[in-house]
């Protein structure tokens, strides 16, 4: 990869800047993924900061004695002065919104509310922070399992690579939803952590067949028989030499799966299987409010509204990142090109072999 | 070839039996099938209980139940499945409640498939020969944001605005003059793009399409085409010259004289076999008619190929037979809309053309004609939604795997030697450029089947997705088996298609 990077990119040459500065340039040039950063931090920073959040407890509504609702854990107080549980007057007509643009004002509940007068603001500010967490530890422990098991397999090859491969096979057709009942019914369910935590221990097969076909190809290059000449274990030259040479397929791929996990979550909770009531995410929120679309339009466009620009904008810094790690496509320029390199890589699995000398 | 499919066979069982036991296992300890009738104040409940727990065998741990259930399904390779009863659907047996279900899910699945196939791969291999420009920018961000959409979500707009809105619309078709301009001016944006070329052919094309929709809405509007929709014998032959356009100029081109003269006749053959046609409709309303049909069509291109082919015999018969069916197709759409004033009649009031409850009216009287109508209704909104997704990803595979053609040397070559831009790009690029889109194709569809639960819950559909969450909602184990055997299986055989597919296309990849 690195001698391809130098080959093509001899205009952005310099003396003395490194792999990781040459990629890091490229990515703050991409404009979509520039857009899409801002945007998702942006979405992170008002989310968590307006209505707070809560740590730890089993994050249940309880109530007390003075009959007022408060949620199990350490809860830490935001800017925003209504939280997403609680019911409170009617302050317009049906709950209309108040945000206006013109002047640019928020209002009492800028979002509207819902018939019980819940600050549609406030729940769909938890929503996005519950999808949110879904999405990044999701994306965390596929990593983490799919790196491992794509390594191993590709950089041992043999019965160890036979075992893991029908695994992998074995894991990918077990049917998602059957994890997010099991997590929902048998589990008690509602906890965001949780129910990413499991998700994660089935969604990491793509990316370990993506690393596998990674390190077979690089297995077979000088700098490895180099380090293996020099005495280097296994480990050594798993971890040290051939894994940074991967890490853009590792990384470019973790983002377009984040941004299918934030859909997968939310597809749950809508069918009821992942995040229920009174616990709240985006999905879980447009399923209790659907039959309200032709009457209170309100429930229903700010939560898939927040869903899309989610995703859209993983999926721009995911467009970025390819760009900035593959330059090879930079003549092509949108950088969704790597995905047809991907997926011969991608049919470059046990039984398949690309055979193609370039 | 033999031996990699054997062996893939053996593996495809193993992987398929290991599966199984992690989802029965699964499924079993999610939830308890008796809930329900624990917490009910039945006086039965009792006994219920008891013989459910007997008849589904409850006090044997699932570990073991699962081999029991697996004798069952090992009884089909005798001819005696026994995928064991499903309690959520009254007790229906599981073969059967797949069987109704499997017709309407493979109805669904396909038609979704080709249309985001067909879409796809035109859209996308369009943009990829108008790289860089506003078109291309434009189909791209689209991709992007119908990758980001949430089906679900989606689903509901769409019942709103194209079947609830729509069939208003319909009921009183009235275009306001501003939104007339704007969909015209799309229009003409579009096909600017399409076309492309240079700034004076641009404006061209930019002013005869926004024209040509305006007037052309204006026409509909004024003929209240909408109130009762029509092909006759001009949209037919409208229909004909559009198809042979778009086909000749991808195959042969215009300079072909015999090409030209193969298609007039092909066109004017339905035209004239029209009329008599409508008698063998009306009398003959079966399917096979309609084989024969196509059996026919596939004829007369034949002949009129041979007639006017000279040189260019086999190109120009095959696209005749192209042309030659898609114009039946507007014999066909011709025939159904004639129904449709009286199908109106028909169906509930509250209902419309468009309908986004279930796979069919139920109890529908009608010949063929009808149940085709009313089969177009109720397929629209499910398969728009469930191919949007498909759509935007086989747009932006086909985007780059034609980009990546063009990009080799040989396409080079084929330019160097003076071969017209047409034959370089649909016989050397095009054809390459396939190759891996059928491999995505075929690892696609496996996962489809299953995949429609969210369609099929939000328009009503009893197809598999819906059996699999009923299944799942009320732990029927057998339920959910049964589903889980029929995609599993569908999932690995196509996973092996692929792979055999590739390698075929491709004879650089050998299959060992």
């Amino acid at each position: 990869m690195a001698s391809k990077n130098i080959e093509n990119n001899s205009s952005e040459e310099q003396a003395g800047i490194s792999q990781g500065q040459l990629i890091r340039r490229r990515f703050l040039k991409h404009r979509g993924a520039m857009i899409g950063l801002v945007v998702l931090i942006f979405v992170i920073v008002i989310s968590f900061s307006s209505v707070g959040t809560v740590f730890g407890g089993t994050g249940k509504l309880i109530v007390d004695a003075s009959g007022s609702f408060a949620i199990d854990g350490f809860r830490i107080p935001g800017w925003w002065k209504y939280n997403w549980y609680e019911n409170y007057d009617l302050l317009t007509v049906g709950g209309t919104p108040t945000l206006t643009l013109f002047p640019p004002s928020l209002g009492e509940h800028p979002f509207g509310q819902d018939t019980l007068g819940k600050d549609i603001f406030a729940r769909v500010m938890r929503g996005i922070q519950q999808s949110l967490t879904v999405m990044f530890v999701i994306g965390l422990i596929t990593t983490v399992i799919g790196v491992v098991v794509g390594s191993i397999a590709g950089y041992f090859r043999g019965w160890i690579d036979s075992v893991l491969m029908r695994l992998t096979d074995v894991i990918i057709i077990i049917p998602v939803l059957i994890l997010g009942a099991v997590v929902g019914q048998a589990f008690g369910g509602g906890s965001a952590l949780f129910l990413a935590f499991f998700l994660g221990l089935f969604l990491w097969t793509g990316l370990s067949r993506l690393v596998r076909a990674e390190f077979l190809s690089l297995r077979e290059r000088e700098f490895v028989d180099a380090a293996r000449v020099a005495g280097a274990g296994p480990g050594r030259i798993i971890f040290k030499h051939i894994l940074p040479n991967a890490i853009g397929v590792i990384i470019v791929n973790t983002t377009l799966l984040m941004s299918s996990a934030i859909l997968l979550e939310t597809s749950l909770s809508y069918l009821g299987f992942g995040i229920t009531a009174p616990d709240i995410s985006l999905g879980q929120i447009i399923s209790e409010y659907q039959e309200a679309f032709s009457t209170r339009p309100w429930l229903f466009w700010w939560p898939g509204f927040f869903i899309i620009i989610i995703a859209l904008a993983i999926n721009f810094i995911g467009d970025g990142l390819r760009d900035a790690f593959d330059p090879r496509q930079r003549r092509f320029h949108i950088a969704t090109d790597g995905l047809v390199a991907g997926f011969r890589r991608l049919v470059a699995r046990k039984g398949v072999e690309p055979d193609v000398k370039k | 070839m033999l031996a990699f499919i054997v062996r893939r066979f053996f593996a495809t069982i193993l992987v398929l039996l290991a599966a199984s036991f992690i989802v029965y296992f699964l499924t079993a300890i999610s939830g308890d099938p008796l809930l329900e009738l624990r917490g009910s104040s039945d006086p039965n409940a009792q006994e219920k209980i008891a013989y459910l727990t007997r008849v589904l065998d409850l006090d044997t741990p699932p570990a073991l139940r699962y081999f029991k259930w697996l004798a069952g399904v090992a009884g089909c390779f005798i001819g005696q499945c026994d995928l064991g009863i499903a309690v959520s659907r009254g007790e229906q047996a599981v073969t059967e409640a797949l069987a109704g279900a499997m017709v309407s899910t493979i109805q669904l699945v396909t038609l979704a498939t080709i249309v985001a196939i067909v879409l796809g791969v035109a859209i996308g291999m369009s943009t990829a020969l108008r790289q860089y420009s506003g078109y291309d920018y434009t189909v791209t961000f689209m991709t992007f944001v119908f990758y980001s959409l949430p089906i679900f979500w989606f689903a509901v707009l769409l019942k709103e605005w194209g079947a609830i809105r729509f069939n208003q619309f319909l009921g009183n078709p009235e275009v306001p003059i501003w939104l007339a301009v704007i969909i015209a001016i799309g229009s003409g944006a579009a096909w600017m793009g399409i076309v492309g070329g240079s700034s004076k052919t641009r404006a061209k094309v930019l002013g005869v399409a926004t024209a040509v929709t305006f007037f052309g809405l204006q026409a509909l509007l004024l003929t209240g085409w909408f109130e009762k929709p029509s092909l006759g014998l001009v949209g037919i032959l409208l229909g004909g010259i559009l198809v042979s356009i778009i086909v000749i100029a991808l195959t042969t081109g215009f300079r072909q004289r015999g090409m030209l003269l193969a298609a007039a006749a092909v066109v004017v053959f339905w035209l004239a076999v029209w009329y008599p046609l409508q008698f063998l409709f009306f009398f003959i309303p079966e399917l096979w008619t309609l084989v024969a049909l196509v059996a026919l069509a596939i004829a007369v291109a034949f002949i009129a190929g041979t007639l006017f082919g000279g040189e260019d015999k086999s190109q120009i018969i095959r696209a005749a037979g192209i042309i030659s069916i898609l114009t039946l197709g507007f014999v066909i759409v011709d025939r159904v809309l004639q129904t449709w004033t009286d199908y109106e009649l028909m169906i509930p009031q509250a209902q419309g053309i468009i309908s986004t409850i279930g796979a069919k009216t139920p109890n529908l009287p009608g010949d063929m004609w009808f149940q085709m109508l009313d089969s177009f209704g109720h397929l629209l909104l499910p398969t728009i939604a469930l191919s949007i997704g498909s759509l935007a990803a086989y747009t932006r595979y086909a985007r780059s795997s034609l980009l990546e053609v063009l990009n080799q040397d040989y396409v080079r070559t084929a330019r160097a030697k003076g071969l017209p831009e047409r034959t370089v790009i649909m016989r050397h690029a095009f054809r390459n450029a396939m190759i891996p889109i059928v491999t995505i194709v075929a690892f696609d569809v496996g996962g489809l089947i299953g995949g429609a639960i969210i369609t099929e819950r939000i328009f009503a559909w009893q197809g598999m997705g819906s059996l699999f969450n009923l299944g799942l909602q009320a732990v029927d184990l057998n339920l959910v088996m049964g589903v889980f055997l029929v995609t599993g299986i569908v999932a690995v055989v196509f996973n092996v298609v692929a792979d055999i597919a590739y390698a075929a296309l491709d004879p650089r990849i050998r299959l060992n």
